[in-house]
């Protein structure tokens, strides 16, 4: 192994809340993290409603990866490589669409859309007739699962199940997906981009902070608010950290974006969410992550995976969620609000690629860039493990850092365990209290 | 009904003048200057009342793409654009508020327009153009950042005394994943 565990451990100073901005660029460690962490974790592939009908299939990645996930003819769904079995070329090359079979554009080799090898040319002159092509399929991963719609899947058959992987964390994943009666879907279009900086800092930021909102979107919130953002109290919220490395930090009481029959619908249905879920976890907007690399903005209708492109590059992969049964004019007022604010053109998101890249861009050309800690201490030693209603380690307020401690925590103990990194294999309270 | 595609593929575009075809041209040239010298407050001014600003995604798809379908409403899909004149307004005073991290200090952006091909519109009533142009848009910011985004552009040109009003805009980017930490930009 090109990094030592000794190093790793010195990197990242969770306890303490110091991270080495070393981990955000070095080549090694990227490399490790597709073995250790995108090989191992449990990865979002996508919402029920992308893939409805048999035949449906889309594109995406896990980790560096290339994976199909494909709607079979019984409803279930199975994803596996991108990659010929014969060459390793791409059987195929669109986003996605609906199909029978995946003919790989190299030779030929034809798969159907469980993966199953099911022709070869000259498979009985130039093979003889002897080409065993039950073992050639496309490589499957090794679990799929999904929880209320949100397809998941992981590439170690030592993974845990994903209902044990999400853990405390789908209590608060229910306020975004199960907090109406129909549920959510999926907006058409997948608004795709690319950072030049490392994956992990969206997926931090996504997990636990909402302290760079104020200033970093001054531009956009000034438009929506007269207070002095920079000197303003944090926020009236609360932040979760999971001991599985999940994050969320929520607001309580945002007004509404929308006007008339859109604000109309969604006061009724914020009112339905209080009714199904109470108030804490309903009446909240914000930021979360699902450890690794899945987030998303509850209350604003977003959901992004973070697709890791090498240590210094990533895409967001973002798409808009809507309450499947919400009438059509609030979808498309919901479509239209999303396309303001979030995605490349994003008024909110815009300021976001300024910091991420030129993060990035500091630490590729630099020495001593890449030697500085950086700082995650705000709010350590202020949470409680023993909430009288909210699961998880929990900050009552809005800023902190607990989220970003925890992700660390959990990405350390991936990145230096030889198997896969059961909590209760690490003796901590913590982890006695999550596996209880 | 004949479609804009097929009207200004056609080899000779028919009703439209040198005369028009110039002023047309010295128009989006001068719109294009308005962006590069950042007045965006004027640049927003030669928007219609009714304008629709939209960049719709391209897609990598199975099916032999035809260039009506990159084009067409696709209903709830998502796009890069969507924009009517309020949240236009919105994008333009954002620029204005002095905090726009990301245009601030601003981009160096140049458009270069071309190949403009005029036709007109079925049911015009001789104040409407469809006017087609490709751009390349070229952007440099900060001490090295260079992104560099081809296209073309769909309009609907409304004269207005002596200019024209833009009444719609529809964006095709050349790109599939867009290759920039943000379109923090114009088209
Ligand atoms: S690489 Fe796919 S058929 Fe040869
Ligand atoms: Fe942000």
């Amino acid at each position: 192994m090109a990094v030592d565990r000794s190093e790793l451990l010195a990197k990242v100073d969770w306890e303490r809340g110091e991270v080495s901005a070393d981990i955000f660029i070095d080549e090694d460690i990227y490399r490790l993290e597709l073995e250790r962490l995108f090989s191992r974790a449990w990865l979002f592939l996508a919402h029920d409603t992308m893939i409805p009908k048999p035949g449906d299939f889309l594109n995406t990645y896990m980790g560096g990866d290339p994976v199909l996930v494909a709607r079979q003819r019984d409803g279930s769904v199975k994803a596996y490589l991108n990659a010929c079995r014969h060459r390793g070329m791409k059987v195929c090359r669109a986003e996605d669409g609906n199909t029978k079979h995946f003919m790989c554009t190299y030779h030929g080799w034809t798969y159907d859309i469980a993966g199953n090898l099911v022709n070869v040319p000259n498979e009985h002159d130039a093979y003889h007739g002897e080409l065993p092509k039950e073992e050639f399929g496309l490589k499957q991963v090794a679990q799929i699962d999904s929880y209320k719609g949100l397809i998941f899947a992981t590439f170690d058959a030592d993974a845990p199940p994903l209902l044990e992987y999400l853990g405390d964390s789908v209590y608060y994943i229910d306020a975004w997906v199960d907090h109406v009666p129909g549920g959510i879907e999926v907006l058409p279009g997948v608004v795709k981009w690319t950072i030049h900086g490392n994956w992990k800092i969206a997926a931090e930021q996504f997990a636990g902070d909402g302290y760079h909102v104020n200033v970093t979107h001054m531009s956009s919130l000034a438009q929506i608010s007269n207070t002095d953002l920079y000197t303003g109290p944090s926020p009236a919220g609360f932040q979760f950290s999971s001991r599985l490395g999940h994050g969320y930090s929520g607001i309580y009481n945002q007004p509404s974006r929308f006007e008339d029959g859109a604000a109309d619908y969604r006061t009724q249905r914020m009112q339905t969410a209080i009714d199904r879920l109470g108030p804490e976890r309903a009446n909240t907007v914000g930021n979360f992550t699902v450890f690794p690399n899945l987030s998303g903005l509850p209350g604003q209708s977003n959901l992004r995976v973070w697709h890791p492109k090498g240590p210094n590059t990533f895409q967001i992969w973002s798409w808009t969620v809507v309450d499947r049964d919400a009438p059509e004019e609030v979808k498309r007022a919901q479509q239209l609000s999303s396309t303001l604010t979030e995605g490349a053109a994003g008024t909110v998101e815009v300021d976001d690629g300024e910091n991420w890249d030129l993060m990035g861009q500091l630490l590729q050309d630099g020495y001593q860039t890449r030697l500085l800690k950086w700082n995650y201490q705000m709010g350590l030693g202020h949470e409680t493990d023993d909430h009288a209603t909210l699961p998880g380690r929990i900050n009552e307020m809005y800023f902190g850092e607990g989220p970003q401690r925890a992700f660390y925590r959990r990405w350390l103990e991936f990145m230096t365990s030889e198997k896969w990194p059961h909590c209760d294999d690490f003796d901590d309270d913590w982890s006695k209290k999550v596996n209880r | 009904m004949t479609t804009q595609l097929e009207r200004s593929t056609a080899p000779i575009a028919t009703g439209v003048t040198m005369q028009v075809q110039h002023e047309v041209e010295q128009f989006l040239y001068a719109e294009a200057q308005l962006l590069d010298d950042w007045r965006y407050r004027h640049w927003f001014e030669l928007m219609a009342d009714d304008i629709r600003y939209r960049a719709p995604l391209r897609k990598n798809r199975l099916r032999r793409q035809r260039l009506e379908d990159e084009v067409a409403d696709r209903g709830t899909e998502m796009a890069l654009f969507d924009d009517d004149k309020e949240s236009l307004d919105v994008r333009v005073m954002q620029r204005e508020t002095g905090k726009f991290w990301a245009e601030d200090p601003p981009s160096r952006t140049r458009h270069l327009i071309s190949n403009v091909r005029i036709s007109l519109p079925v049911d015009s009533a001789g104040d409407e153009y469809d006017v087609r142009s490709n751009f390349i848009v070229y952007r440099n910011r900060l001490e090295t950042e260079v992104d560099i985004w081809a296209g073309e552009r769909f309009d609907l040109l409304r004269r207005d005394g002596a200019s024209f009003k833009i009444a719609r805009r529809t964006i095709l980017l050349d790109q599939n994943v867009v290759l920039s930490k943000n379109l923090s930009v114009f088209f």
